[in-house]
């Protein structure tokens, strides 16, 4: 017998699999944990995906992979780079490690889910892979941050984020446990790695890599590569399967489960990419705004994605595409103002020339964002602390746990809400309503910030007793990193309006 | 003093702030409790204006002397607080 080619050994090695004779399929294939679209395992033999990765060639590229990043960061461990950076990097920094450590734990067990319950034996292979990756992607993750925790308390949070109510903590648990571990293989890999990982982290690694390279964080910049080229790979699970499954018929479902899952994610990213990129980095630093990534890579790449399938683009696209010019602005400045709230520092990035670069990046968001900020900045410089804060909660969103924000000077913002159960469930938007409406039994016992404000269990029910409870203490409590600096360039008449607080109509100068 | 939880935006606003109002209070102590977590936060303020309050879906505002007690209003029920005479465009 000669030696098999690479694609015959492949095949082996990939579509070993058997009939099971001892247990019943459904024994060994629970509904619920593999697949609720109910296709045999004779129809998911058909699974195929492009990458054909074989352990040899896995354990290898992967040795050098990491070898390259902890190299590299080894090399300049002496360079002193986070003392010299610029604080809105930080400030990435910080949010990227405590938002994103334990959420790549939690995908180890959902690449798992899918190696044990996954249907097919090529689907099972790349998703033993997969549940590699995300055990080296928390631990590199974790391993780069711990370097910073002498520079900063708040770099611990790269550890313990999801094991404490933070705000940040409860949305990433309500989108992870929903769409990456709470459901049947065959959705979970729609929802994990076809809407998540190649609707958004796989693209987002891809910028966030250009963006540390451009701040010269080499160090940061290997390691976020070295990450992404994994997503890259993993993130086809989800297309594969969707190939099956559309082609016995269950566009409907698979259509609907994309939708839930792409708003989900969506809601999340904008809140924390979007003020990384528009306000955080550095002006000169900025190749593109928050809004033109997402129309170049995400929008593009996404809606080619669901053509090449036959999928439909969500029905809510229009307003996703809406948002991308709405969402962030608000979210940072509700973020700026919770700031105690958050495990890193929340930069302003209002100076009158950022504010300029917005203007020009989304006009008329001087008339909308930019006359709020001039209320905060002239109580900045006055002193007014007391103002600087919050006194209340926001309400939070039932379904993504965001704050439910819209357009200032806008008329009245009010939200959407479902009744169900005796009682009101509120959401930041539409599809984060209709996601309620389709499944209510799925999602009313997923209790927001708000829901355990008013059940009693934050106690007391302060501002303070609501620090206690997120577990943000003292000294990892988030800030103004420049101790309103940019309030007092703001106090330039010819760029902003006048920050009136006092009685007389506002007027733009 | 009994305080009621409701949802309250703000004219101009862009946050859905949850805010307790005691039940024995007026309409014009509830605008003036909402008004404290907006006015001179993040919005300006006008005290030569008149704030009023009007329950969320109403067009019409409510008697500034009716009091909280004296409504349907339960926990989490949502509120408008605007001034007046204008009439702010509202966005569903």
């Amino acid at each position: 017998m000669g030696l098999l080619n690479r694609s015959e050994w492949y095949d082996i090695a990939r579509d070993t699999n058997w009939t099971p004779t001892y247990a019943s399929v459904d024994e060994l294939f629970p509904e619920d944990m593999s697949d609720t679209f109910g296709l045999t395992l004779e129809q998911w033999n058909a699974y195929d995906e492009p990458y054909k990765t074989t352990y040899r060639e896995y354990v290898q590229v992967q040795s050098k992979k990491d070898s390259d990043a902890y190299s590299v960061k080894a090399a300049l461990a002496r360079s002193n780079f986070y003392d010299n950076t610029n604080v809105g990097w930080q400030n990435v920094l910080k949010m990227h490690f405590g938002a994103v450590c334990g959420l790549e734990y939690s995908t180890v067990l959902s690449a798992g889910k899918m190696v044990r319950f996954g249907k097919a034996p090529g689907w099972r292979n790349m998703a033993t892979f997969g549940s590699l990756d995300e055990m080296r992607h928390a631990q590199i993750q974790l391993y780069f941050a711990h370097e910073f925790v002498t520079k900063s308390r708040q770099f611990d949070w790269a550890a313990k984020t999801y094991q404490t109510n933070s705000w940040v903590a409860i949305a990433g648990r309500a989108m992870i446990d929903d769409g990456s571990m709470g459901r049947d293989a065959a959705s979970m890999s729609i929802m994990h790695t076809f809407a998540l990982e190649q609707g958004f982290t796989n693209l987002q690694f891809l910028g966030l890599a250009a963006d540390a390279t451009a701040m010269g964080d080499h160090s940061f910049a290997n390691l976020i590569s070295s990450v992404q080229t994994d997503e890259a790979r993993h993130a086809q699970i989800g297309t594969a399967a969707l190939k099956v499954l559309l082609a016995h018929g269950h566009k409907e479902k698979a259509q609907r489960i994309v939708d839930i899952a792409f708003w989900r994610n969506w809601r999340l990213f904008v809140v924390l990419t979007g003020p990384s990129m528009d306000y955080f980095t550095p002006l000169e630093k900025r190749h593109q705004s928050f809004k033109e990534f997402i129309l170049e890579f995400i929008v593009v790449q996404f809606e080619r994605a669901l053509e090449d399938l036959g999928l439909d683009k969500p029905w809510y696209w229009d307003q996703f595409l809406e948002s991308t010019s709405v969402y962030h602005h608000s979210g940072h400045l509700e973020m700026w103002f919770v700031r105690q709230t958050l495990f890193w520092d929340h930069k302003a990035g209002v100076t009158p020339a950022e504010r300029e670069w917005l203007e020009e990046k989304y006009p008329g968001w001087n008339d909308r964002w930019g006359r709020l900020w001039d209320v905060i900045a002239e109580n900045a410089r006055e002193g007014r602390e007391d103002k600087l804060f919050p006194a209340a909660l926001p309400v939070i969103c039932n379904i993504c746990s965001i704050t439910c924000g819209g357009v200032p000077y806008d008329g009245h913002h009010i939200g959407h809400w479902s009744d169900f159960g005796g009682r009101r469930y509120y959401f930041c938007s539409e599809p984060c309503k209709w996601i309620f409406d389709v499944e209510p039994e799925r999602y009313h016992g997923h209790m927001s910030l708000t829901d355990r404000l008013l059940a009693g269990q934050i106690q007391p029910a302060t501002i303070e007793g609501t620090l206690q409870y997120l577990s943000i203490m003292p000294g990892e409590r988030g800030s103004d990193p420049e101790n309103y600096a940019w309030a007092h360039q703001c106090a330039s008449p010819t760029l902003i309006h006048k920050a009136d607080v006092h009685g007389h109509a506002s007027d733009r100068l | 003093m009994d305080m009621l939880p409701i949802v309250c935006s703000f004219e101009n606003g862009c946050i859905l702030t949850l805010i307790p109002v005691p039940v024995d209070g007026t309409m014009d102590d509830v605008a003036a409790t909402c008004a404290e977590h907006f006015v001179g936060r993040m919005l300006p303020r006008y005290p030569d204006r008149t704030m009023r309050v009007r329950k969320q879906g109403d067009t019409a505002f409510l008697p500034r002397d009716l009091k909280v007690r004296d409504t349907d209003w339960v926990m989490l029920t949502t509120i408008q607080v605007a001034y007046e005479p204008q009439s702010p465009a509202v966005r569903h």
